[in-house]
């Protein structure tokens, strides 16, 4: 089962990410599971217990503007983390500017998506990201 | 040497033209006493010489005496306004050069705002009074001795005693003088960068939702399209389309504040990726063909991010105001070693002659039968402005071509 964690704190934004995996994921055959949180420290404390990994996740689709810890930090918070650093994490926002995209890559994110998800962006985002992950590397336990 | 000239000049207040006056006098006086020698009365060289130089003496006196008078003038009338108000104010007698310039007439003001006494002030040239990172900005002034009377230059670059304040310089030429003024504008630079920030944050807070309620209102057509009757099906396209469209708007509107406030640098590019992805989001937002040059690299001065969004609006413009059977965009390029043209050709329904004078105006709009914003030309006009580049229209018996005009990499 492929585990995706969708950090994001608008519910309209929420499901239509979640539309767009399903339209994916669901016919090729995958089972999936959406685990959402709605900003960065949820999002931590269902990755991480201390520096252990709590649960795996194929997937990470993070929001830049969450409330209470940004997605920035949040990024720099899972980097930092022993266990976080191989995890998939793709920034999905509506910002395009220039600025915001070398933050987000300078962060070690494996991937950058505008918002609102459509499917075909996820399709490109998961080509990308589960290529590398499968093919060439093994996404960390 | 050069400096000495320089006080000289200063302390006699006079021009380059008043120099070449001097020596015309003294060289027409020497030919006279010639004259004179030859024919009519027999004079030694010493008196012939004796009387050239006192003619001259005496044009230069009259000269200088002149000048005064007319720098007086101007002097009383900047010293009348410049009691009400803070701005920096000064006369010099006009230079060819910048750095040749040196104030004969300073106003309090300057003591107040840089701290430099007035005697200080008068010894020092324009050149010592400016930041030294600025000092490349003076460029423009070499002009300001070819304006005509009473026009201006002006800049804005920091004084080098003015405790990181900003000055908006106005250089005038009045007759022999150049007259200059600086006022501080960096309340209203912050201002404006403060601006710029709020525009920012909000076109960002503004552009989510648009996009969001266009995505859901197509969502909605395309999961339950088949059960929705159709007027509801109209209206909930009509939605998708104005919510996008507003997120369009916004997004412009926050480039283009963006863009007024700051410089932009430009870095070298490769366009052909960047001609190639504004293309494939034109193509999903507009049915037609886009033909693309053959081109691997070819490299301009610009900023990826900027030209990606002029590419596409020319490119979806040419799809979107077209009512071919198969509207097409053929994109040609055009490398020099001046410059570099990127040529957007359509074959849609063009632009009528009287509407072509404010294409590029903000929110003008060539089209009712046709949605849009009146903003995608307006912003590519800018952006291509700030990177040095230019755009231009080129109507065609079938269709419209705008070439884009930008600096190759070196």
């Amino acid at each position: 089962m492929k585990r995706i964690l969708l950090v994001e704190d608008d519910d309209a934004d929420a499901m239509l990410a979640e539309r767009a995996i399903s339209r994916v994921l669901q016919p090729t055959g995958v089972v999936y599971e959406v685990i959402r949180a709605r900003d960065g420290i949820v999002a931590c404390d269902k990755l991480f217990d201390g520096e252990k990994l709590r649960q795996s996740f194929d997937l990470v689709l993070l929001d830049l503007h969450l409330p209470r810890m940004s997605g920035i930090d949040c990024l720099k918070a899972i980097r930092a983390n022993h266990s976080g650093w191989k995890l998939p994490v793709v920034i999905m926002t509506t910002s395009n500017t220039q600025a915001d995209i070398e933050k987000a890559y300078l962060n070690r994110t494996n991937g950058y998506v505008e918002k609102p998800l459509r499917p075909v962006d996820f399709n490109q985002v998961i080509q990308k990201t589960f290529s590398f992950w499968l093919d060439l590397n093994q996404v960390p336990q | 040497m050069r400096s000495i000239l320089r006080r000289l000049r200063h302390r006699v207040c006079c021009s380059p033209k008043d120099i070449v006056e001097v020596v015309v006098v003294i060289a027409a006086n020497v030919l006279v006493g010639i004259v004179i020698n030859r024919f009519i009365v027999a004079f030694t060289p010493e008196i012939i010489l004796l009387s050239s130089f006192w003619a001259a003496a005496v044009a230069l006196l009259i000269t200088t005496l002149q000048m005064k008078t007319a720098a007086a003038k101007v002097q009383h009338q900047l010293v009348y306004w410049s009691k009400a108000t803070n701005d920096l104010m000064a006369i010099a007698p006009l230079c060819v050069h910048r750095h040749e310039i040196v104030f004969s007439w300073v106003n309090e003001a300057w003591t107040r705002q840089t701290g430099w006494e007035q005697e200080e002030l008068l010894q020092m040239s324009v050149e010592d009074i400016i930041e030294p990172e600025d000092l490349d900005k003076l460029a423009w002034l070499d002009a300001v001795t070819g304006l005509s009377c009473g026009t201006e230059n002006r800049g804005s670059i920091r004084c080098k005693n003015g405790h990181g304040r900003i000055f908006e310089w106005r250089f005038v030429k009045n007759g022999e003088f150049i007259l200059v003024c600086g006022t501080d504008i960096t309340d209203a630079m912050q201002m404006a960068a403060e601006l710029s920030r709020f525009a920012s944050i909000t076109a960002h807070q503004l552009k989510g939702p648009a996009r969001t309620a266009s995505a859901l209102a197509t969502s909605v057509l395309e999961d339950y399209g088949h059960t929705v009757p159709e007027p509801a099906k109209e209206r909930l396209q009509l939605i998708s389309e104005r919510s996008q469209s507003l997120a369009e708007t916004v997004v412009a509107i926050s480039m283009l504040t963006g863009l007024r406030n700051k410089n932009v640098e430009a870095y070298p590019v490769n366009i052909m990726p960047l001609i190639l992805g504004a293309a494939k989001k034109a193509k999903e937002a507009r049915a037609g063909m886009v033909y693309l040059p053959s081109h691997d690299k070819l490299m301009v001065m610009g900023d990826t991010v900027l030209l990606g969004e002029v590419f596409y609006n020319l490119i979806e413009n040419g799809l979107k105001f077209n009512q071919a059977k198969v509207p097409c965009v053929s994109v040609e390029v055009e490398p020099d070693d001046l410059m570099v043209s990127i040529k957007f050709v359509d074959n849609g329904v063009g632009i009528a002659p009287e509407y072509r004078a404010q294409l590029f105006a903000m929110f003008y709009r060539a089209h009712s039968e046709f949605p849009g914003t009146g903003v995608g030309l307006a912003l590519a006009q800018a952006i291509l402005s700030k990177l040095d580049g230019s755009i231009r229209y080129i109507p065609l018996p079938m269709g419209s071509a705008f070439v884009v005009s930008l600096r190759p990499s070196i």
